[in-house]
């Protein structure tokens, strides 16, 4: 997989939904910090 | 926002972690105000006497890897591509700069009401001890900056590029779904993992206390795996998924990852509820977790 040198807004949904996934379950809802990040 | 390689960062730079902790189902109810990380961020620069130059993800998952980057967008500061978990953990001693002699503290602390703390313990396991004190009194959630480090410590300690990598997990699901599949076994192959079990959630036993989230869940088997059952045990993430004999099938440090067959979508351990159908994934852990020291901090038992 390939490296990142940015993030967007239009890129944070795919971090969202990436930690969710690799987050085991946890960490907390990502989507909350999307929305501050956004 | 800029993502940066460790190897760019000057030896002297100085790194910032900055995360939540606390209970994820508290954070459900009662969303942060927006402004707590910085806060924590500013305590501890004030502390330091001196000014970070990045930002950085304490874990790979979760509420912990989208918030140093809403805070590294506030502050103007780039984001390091990588963690110090390759994964989320309950417990923030629970971080590869442990096993590399980095200190959490100075740790700062901060709620939505305003107050902010400082921390200064003796080892790691200390601070989160008397941090989860803190953040029960917080109301069970706050936001933490810690684990203070120079670049060149940095560089010797973290989890390198799962920024990169949860970017591509959630461009890789985005595609499969625009597509019209299930990106189940995409994930798999590209990830080295193993899709471990595909059933409908049956039961959830889950409780908050100490600041986390325990419990258990079983699922009954669906497709290729029924008149089977699995059961995930979890404390904040999912710890271990067994049989119904009780052989264990996948445990940590490794991750255990769940997603809603229905929406594609990952589930959380505070999401998770009776009806789901879901897939379970298991995935190999960064190397360092499965050296000796790696296990005597996140393994079993």
């Amino acid at each position: 997989m390939d490296p990142i040198t940015t993030i967007a807004r239009a890129d944070m949904a795919d971090v969202a939904q990436g930690g969710a996934f690799l987050g085991t379950g946890g960490g907390g809802a990502p989507h909350v910090g999307r929305l501050m990040a956004e | 926002m800029t993502v940066l390689d460790i190897e760019a960062m000057d030896d002297d730079a100085l790194i910032v972690p900055v995360a939540v902790m606390g209970a994820p189902a508290v954070m459900l109810e009662e969303l942060p105000r927006g402004d707590e990380a910085v806060a924590a961020l500013r305590s501890l620069e004030a502390v330091l006497g001196r000014k970070a130059e990045a930002i950085f993800c304490i874990e790979a998952g979760g509420l912990n890897e989208t918030t140093p980057v809403a805070v590294a967008a506030t502050v103007g500061l780039p984001v390091i591509d990588g963690d110090g978990m390759g994964r989320a953990f309950p417990e923030f001693q629970m971080v590869s700069m442990t096993m590399f002699g980095v200190h959490a503290c100075p740790m700062a602390m901060s709620d939505e009401k305003g107050n902010a703390l400082v921390l200064n313990t003796v080892d790691n396991l200390s601070t989160q001890i008397f941090a989860r004190v803190i953040i029960v009194e917080m109301g069970g959630a706050g936001m933490i900056a810690l684990y203070p480090m120079t670049g060149a410590q940095a560089k010797r300690s973290i989890l390198r590029g799962s920024l990169s990598l949860i970017s591509n997990i959630g461009r890789l699901i985005r595609a499969e779904q625009a597509a019209n599949r299930t990106p189940a076994d995409r994930l798999a192959r590209e990830l080295n993992g193993v899709r471990l079990f595909e059933g409908r959630v049956t039961d959830v036993d889950r409780r908050t206390e100490g600041g986390f989230a325990r419990g258990q869940a079983t699922i009954k088997g669906l497709e290729a795996y029924q008149g089977r059952n699995l059961t995930l045990k979890f404390q904040n993430e999912f710890l271990m998924a067994e049989t119904e004999d009780g052989t264990p099938r996948a445990m940590t440090p490794d991750p255990i990852c769940l997603l809603d067959l229905e929406t594609i979508q990952p589930i959380t351990t505070e999401q998770l509820a009776y009806g789901y159908r879901v897939i379970v994934f298991g995935l190999p852990c960064d190397p360092k977790w499965r050296t000796g020291h790696g296990l005597s901090r996140v393994g079993p038992g």
